[in-house]
């Protein structure tokens, strides 16, 4: 690859847009070119110099009360919004049950069990390809560059000491925030009884408590309540132990990230 | 508190202040800015359902508010993109050098300000928002190599702005004012 050429592609290259092939081309020639290396350093300061100037800029700040006064705007609306929703579906609701009835369809459990029971697969998922496996399409990003782009518990997540667990001492190992099957989560990777675990936070509702969610023979999964975040322990222990550990985490992630 | 309020306050109201920001350097008005957050996230609630949880939650409400800024110009028959001025802007490209260290954040911006409206757009959402390529070309309704043609000028002009502010004031008033 040509000076030129890493000139052409320098944005792309700092946006991580690029293919992992070019990247390397590109990481190849700035090992023997200080004129590009320079180039690209330029570049990511003034980039970053942008992000820093604008999210300080004084007279780009809304007023405090502006977030609150929005909230109290739109917090009747939900209720509007979904009595029309509710208005719209009726009668595809009725015919749902229509048909329900005659073909023998059953409706199993709440919507809530069965969104967190998806979820907790997908906890289980990322625990197994990021955790044990390395095998995640998408490279795991710091937490807290996780937390500039997406805002979230990341931030926070980073700075969150573990209490000590009911079975055993808990050893961070890694934190990072990574994606599976098309949904982010704040990582954090312990060493608990000799085995690894997971803690994953992700941006969903949270549950009222820590519960077994999933045994599949190969994990056992809780959620827990993480502030206004939905958390899950991942492990490959014996459920009571993987509960207890959820119990044992809930209460102090929740107050750190709140 | 319906469920759908309360994911929603948990995913999209902690934005608000970079949506404000945002709207701020579109409008330059307060007012203008507040109405635009506003509209901006009664859509988005209204579209909660077509969100996807765990995905970028800003770059999707900045795309709503793209838009709804888009369709209020639309509709007031401004024009919003002179798209010529991409192709002149290519066939005068000089060669830019480093910009100067010390510049402030005022200088910064000030200069961002001086280039035409679209690069700052694509720059703001790139550099500020962190949004990608697909998301961008989404948000403005151009496409994926527009996007990265528009990042790679306006980077450029935004350069050639920073070296007349290192140069110090009076370059860069004098340059303003044959504006």
């Amino acid at each position: 690859m040509q000076c030129r050429d890493v000139r052409d592609l320098a944005d792309s290259f700092l946006s991580e847009q690029l293919l992992v092939e070019t990247n390397h081309e590109i990481v190849r020639h700035l090992e023997t070119c200080p004129d590009c290396r320079a180039d690209i350093v330029a570049r990511r300061a003034l980039r970053e110099k942008i992000r820093s100037a604008f999210v300080h800029a004084a007279d780009l700040r809304p007023r405090p009360e502006l977030s609150a006064e929005l909230a109290a705007k739109l917090r009747p609306l939900d209720g509007q919004i979904s009595r029309r929703s509710v208005l719209k579906s009726w009668w595809a609701l009725a015919a749902g049950l229509a048909l329900a009835a005659g073909g023998g369809l059953f409706v199993r459990g709440s919507g809530s069990r069965s969104r967190l029971a998806a979820l907790a697969r997908e906890a289980a998922g990322d625990h197994q390809n990021c955790a044990v496996k390395f095998n995640l399409a998408e490279r795991p990003i710091r937490l807290e560059d996780a937390a500039q782009r997406y805002g979230g518990p990341y931030a926070s997540l980073a700075t969150f000491a573990p209490p000590p667990a009911v079975d055993g001492p808990l050893q961070v190992l890694e934190r990072h925030s990574c994606v599976y099957q098309g949904r982010r989560f704040g990582h954090v990777v312990f060493r608990y009884r000799g085995a690894l675990a997971s803690l994953l936070v992700t941006a969903s509702t949270p549950p009222v408590a820590p519960e077994l969610e999933t045994d599949d023979g190969h994990f056992r999964v809780a959620s827990l309540p993480a502030a206004r975040y939905l958390g899950f322990v991942v492990t490959d222990i014996d459920s009571q132990q993987t509960l207890r550990l959820a119990q044992a985490l809930a209460d102090p992630l929740s107050r750190h990230l709140a | 508190m319906g469920r759908r309020w309360l994911a929603f306050e948990a995913e999209a109201m902690p934005h608000v202040d970079r949506l404000f920001r945002h709207a701020m350097w579109l409008e330059r008005n307060r007012e203008e800015a507040e109405d635009l957050v506003q509209e901006t996230l009664t859509q988005a609630l209204q579209s909660f359902h077509r969100f996807t949880p765990g995905t970028n939650c800003r770059a999707w409400l900045v795309s709503i508010l793209q838009h709804v800024r888009s369709n209020r110009r639309r509709a007031r028959g401004r024009v919003i993109v002179d798209s010529s001025i991409e192709e002149r802007v290519t066939s005068t490209m000089p060669f830019v050098p480093p910009i100067p260290d010390r510049l402030t954040d005022e200088d910064m911006l000030q200069a961002l300000r001086q280039i035409p409206e679209h690069y700052q757009q694509i720059i703001l959402l790139c550099d500020v928002e962190q949004m990608t390529y697909k998301e961008i070309a989404a948000a403005l309704g151009v496409p994926i190599g527009t996007v990265m043609s528009r990042l790679h000028r306006g980077r450029e002009l935004l350069r050639t702005e920073l070296i007349r502010y290192g140069a110090g004031p009076a370059a860069a008033s004098q340059k303003r004012e044959t504006r």
